[in-house]
């Protein structure tokens, strides 16, 4: 702590910190955001170890008829489908796909919001314009046709399913980031920052992207929800992630025509979907009441 | 009032150009060759040279898209490719299918979420207050076409108290309509509450007490009538969104809607009756939103001025002054 | 003098306090005044002295889930105020006490018209036709200088200033025995301040009621009321006629309240501000809540303060207020 330099930059860091760990004192004393974070913890250690519980070559997508429609016993935990593959071992699979396509779609919906909010709202006037009119208009399909006229043109997959996701999600984040930076762009720290003569990039990526963040991160979790709703309801409708995947969509579709059969097949896939989503919901809004208090209701 | 209407239906155009066109140009550029797919593999190249140029195919996105709007405005949306039926008739005869079941989900959800919502409120923090909510929470997590499959299986193959699927009587519309009222009722009621509690706390409530008015006259006509104002939007919105749901209930109890109509259409590529399907929910989504807001401005004088008043866009903050 | 005949309204040590979420906030700890019929009095204090929160208890309004009345008592015509159950005292309510608020930004309803509001408060009370009831609505808005057709509009039509007059209206059309007054200009504009504050004070006399008139600006006293009481840290440290209290302040507080008022027929080179902070309401000092910030400050100031009666009703919470008044007659401060 000899130069003043280091002096200066010390309360900073420590401020930040304190935001943090405050947000996360606040985290802890709420239980319903303990509760899905427990939960998100257990569904992402089931896909982290999928491979391990069980294979996924030999297990998960292994055809073997001679068990199918079987009903849930001590050897297959949730029963078996309609190929006689064991239905846990699809679903804690499953629980990778959701979970990996979820997490990356919300990140593309990130970064495109992110970068189309942060332009309209730093900019603001004609630029503004423009993005928040073209915007008006994406929000305006209904975000489940919108991705399906995507996977209709350039076909199912992984990559198509994160980019028809992130599209359809991008205009609700960047109104969100955009009246953020909007207000940021007001602060005295900025014009500060200008007047030292930092350019437009630096001031939007250094001082007002990350003081904007928290009810950034908020929504984004909250998002994610959302994401792995749509997910699974493209890949009910045929159109996600292909077979032989395990995705929790896919099983249900599948298992639709076996009901009268086996009702295993679509209750637990529909279970986990229920589940993870609640979860990420309770994170999300222990999140909003923890680093947004002023929020809170 | 005329004039607002005049005025938010004018800048409904752009909208509907730009959503048509968004969609339009995504679909133009699914791969293949609609001319040899119509054809069959067994057409010579000149035969698929000459229906290109019947269709037009080879002109630039921007000309093939002016063509379409000119010919939508006829109502004419083209030839499905599939079946060679004119696109327009197809669409519109599944279209009463669709609004229906959209219409009476709206129907549950409002006859639903807004007593609910406001027991909740009244109840803050009791026991039928956190039921409420953590229903709520549930139903909004729960996928509508799971709860669909959940519901057949347990009234249709368990208690065999109701159909699967077909629509031959009104049994038949029970399940999709719960199906897909369920996540909206849930969210909705958590609208209502906070709309509730939000206006039970604002200054004029208390000016009301001070003016000695019942208690109950204070709820009706002040608490209410101001909470309400956001479930009108929430009535638009809950219809829109079930429109954006139909794909999913329709395929789920086979209702030969708009929706299903797109799905089946969507697997075998055929890109005209899929461009309409999208376009006409679109459609009817931003009509939808339009008239919710319409109806908005009749309850709430202050948007109205909004419009009507360009120099007033908002009542001027004089002072928020702390107590 | 509580109980005399021309005493409308008598608080006596009123304790008041809220629940938060960082503990219990005493926000008034022991006001007593009166008021008499026919009088405004003044209640002057900073932000946070609980000039609010004490007319909220006289108006049973106070937040039901957090604040609380811990004790004392308000006898408004003998009949204390804080023991009456909840219908007689929306009785009263708007009939006999009435209550202008600070922001009347907020105050109105927004989806009913102006007429409809101010005849609410007659219907309440009386069994009258919708028609009288507006009929009389209509009297109110031009008793208080807004056209009568002006009825039918919304909130969101009026300015600032227009808007607390139709709060004025609500409050004063069943002409109630009391108005409580809640900083009614403040949030106003400068230019309308004045305005708004002479029609109070004319409609004041007109409709012949009483008046609590809370504010923090002393001009504003000095110009509407016969009485002042003012406040620190959820007390009354001084009460007395105008005259008394203005010309010869005994409690330091007040002194010290009127240095910091900029005198214009005197070159005053700087003001002389009270140095520190009103006290914590989570956790008030057990003596004098002033004694950190006074200049006369002793020992005994560290011991509860009762209040000192210095002829002629001019009351002082201050051990020492005798002994400063002694000094000053005799050039010493």
């Amino acid at each position: 702590m000899n130069s003043p330099n280091a002096q200066s930059a010390a309360p900073a860091l420590n401020r930040k910190q304190g935001l943090w760990r405050e947000a996360w004192l606040r985290m802890r004393r709420n239980t319903s955001a303990i509760v899905g974070m427990a939960l998100l913890a257990a569904i992402i250690l089931l896909a982290v170890f999928a491979n391990v519980i069980a294979d996924y070559d030999t297990v998960a997508i292994k055809i073997d008829v001679a068990n199918r429609l079987k009903p849930p016993s001590r050897s297959h935990l949730f029963g078996t489908d309609e190929l006689g593959r064991d239905l846990f071992a699809r679903i804690i699979h499953g629980a990778r796909i959701s979970l990996s396509i979820g997490f990356l779609a919300e990140m593309a919906t990130l970064a495109l919001g992110m970068a189309l909010g942060s332009v309209s709202g730093f900019y603001g006037g004609r630029i503004d314009n423009v993005v928040m009119r073209f915007m008006d208009v994406f929000m305006a399909i209904p975000s489940l046709l919108l991705a399906i006229a995507m996977v209709t043109a350039f076909g199912t997959g992984t990559p198509i399913l994160v980019l028809a996701i992130a599209v359809s999600g991008a205009p609700s984040m960047s109104r969100i980031v955009r009246a953020q930076v909007m207000s940021a762009r007001e602060q005295e720290y900025v014009e500060a920052a200008r007047a030292l003569g930092a350019g437009d990039m630096t001031v939007v990526l250094r001082y007002i992207l990350p003081n904007t963040m928290s009810p950034i991160i908020v929504q984004a979790s909250l998002d994610m929800a959302g994401c792995i709703l749509t997910v699974s309801s493209l890949s009910y409708l045929g159109l996600g992630v292909p077979p032989p995947a395990p995705e929790w969509g896919a099983i249900l579709s599948a298992g639709q025509s076996y009901i009268r059969d086996a009702w295993n097949i679509t209750v637990f896939p529909g279970l986990m979907i229920v589940i993870t989503v609640i979860a990420l919901n309770m994170v999300g809004d222990g999140l909003r009441d923890a680093l947004d208090p002023k929020l809170k209701r | 009032m005329l004039r607002y209407v005049c005025k938010r239906l004018v800048m409904l155009v752009p909208i509907i150009l730009g959503i048509t066109f968004i969609v339009f140009f995504i679909l133009s550029l699914t791969p293949g060759d609609p001319a040899r797919m119509i054809l069959g593999a067994n057409a010579t190249p000149e035969q698929v040279a000459a229906m290109r140029a019947q269709m037009g195919l080879d002109d630039p996105v921007i000309l093939r898209y002016i063509k379409y709007i000119g010919g939508a405005l006829r109502g004419d949306f083209g030839t499905s490719w599939s079946t060679r039926d004119r696109v327009f008739t197809m669409v519109f005869g599944r279209f009463p299918y669709t609004f229906r079941l959209a219409f009476l989900s709206m129907l549950l959800t409002v006859a639903l979420s807004i007593p609910l919502g406001i027991y909740s409120a009244v109840r803050k923090g009791g026991f039928g207050d956190n039921a409420t909510m953590v229903l709520s929470m549930v139903m909004a997590a729960t996928p509508k076409f799971w709860l669909g499959i959940l519901m057949m299986l347990v009234f249709s193959v368990w208690l065999r108290w109701l159909p699967t699927s077909g629509l031959s009587s009104w049994k038949n519309y029970i399940m999709p309509t719960i199906a897909m009222s369920a996540a909206s009722t849930a969210i909705n009621t958590r609208i209502v509450r906070a709309s509730v509690l939000d206006v039970i706390r604002q200054d004029f409530i208390r000016t009301a007490r001070a003016k000695g008015a019942r208690e109950s006259v204070i709820f009706r006509k002040h608490a209410l009538r101001n909470a309400m104002l956001p479930v009108v939007t929430v009535l638009g919105m809950s219809f829109a969104g079930s429109l954006g749901g139909s794909v999913l209930i329709e395929n789920v109890f086979s209702i030969p809607g708009v929706g299903l109509l797109m799905i089946e259409r969507v697997r075998q590529k055929d890109i005209p009756a899929v461009l309409a399907c999208v376009i006409f929910i679109a459609v009817v989504f931003a009509v939808v939103n339009l008239i919710t807001d319409i109806l908005y401005s009749f309850i709430d004088p202050r948007i109205k001025a909004q419009y009507t008043r360009r120099s007033a866009k908002k009542p001027p903050k004089e002072a928020t002054a702390a107590p | 003098m509580p109980g005399s005949t021309d005493t409308l309204l008598d608080a006596r040590d009123l304790i008041i306090s809220y629940d938060t979420d960082n503990g219990v906030a005493r926000a008034v700890n022991g006001v007593s005044f009166t008021l008499r019929r026919g009088e405004t009095l003044g209640l002057v204090g900073e932000t946070g002295a609980g000039k609010t929160t004490t007319a909220l208890a006289i108006m049973g309004l106070l937040p039901e889930e957090t604040g609380r009345v811990e004790g004392g008592s308000v006898l408004f015509e003998g009949e204390d105020l804080l023991t009456l159950p909840r219908e007689p005292m929306r009785r009263k309510r708007g009939q006999d006490i009435s209550m202008v608020f600070q922001d009347p930004m907020t105050a109105l309803n927004p989806v009913m018209n102006v007429g409809e509001q101010i005849a609410e408060a007659l219907r309440s009370h009386q069994s009258i036709s919708v028609s009288a009831a507006n009929a009389r609505a209509g009297d109110m808005l031009e008793m208080v200088g807004i056209p009568r057709g002006r009825a039918v509009e919304y909130p969101h039509q009026f300015s600032g200033g227009m808007k607390q007059r139709v709060v004025i209206a609500i409050a004063l059309v069943c002409r109630p025995k009391l108005l409580i007054a809640d900083e009614p200009t403040t949030a106003l504009d400068v230019t309308i301040q004045a305005q708004v504050l002479e029609l109070i004070a004319r409609l004041k006399t007109e409709i012949d009621t009483s008046m609590l008139l809370i504010t923090h600006d002393l001009g504003v006293v000095a110009r509407t009321c016969q009485r002042v009481a003012i406040m620190y840290s959820g007390r009354v440290i001084e009460m007395g006629t105008i005259e008394q209290v203005f010309d010869d302040p005994l409690h330091p507080y007040t002194h010290g309240l009127f240095g910091s008022i900029p005198d214009i027929t005197r070159e005053t080179r700087r003001l002389t501000p009270i140095d520190g902070l009103m006290p914590d309401p989570f956790s008030l000092p057990e003596g004098c809540a002033f004694a950190a910030r006074c200049r006369h400050a002793l020992p005994g100031c560290c011991k509860p303060q009762s209040e000192v009666d210095l002829g002629g009703g001019h009351m002082a919470a201050c051990w020492r207020a005798a002994d400063i008044k002694a000094r000053r007659a005799g050039g010493g401060l």
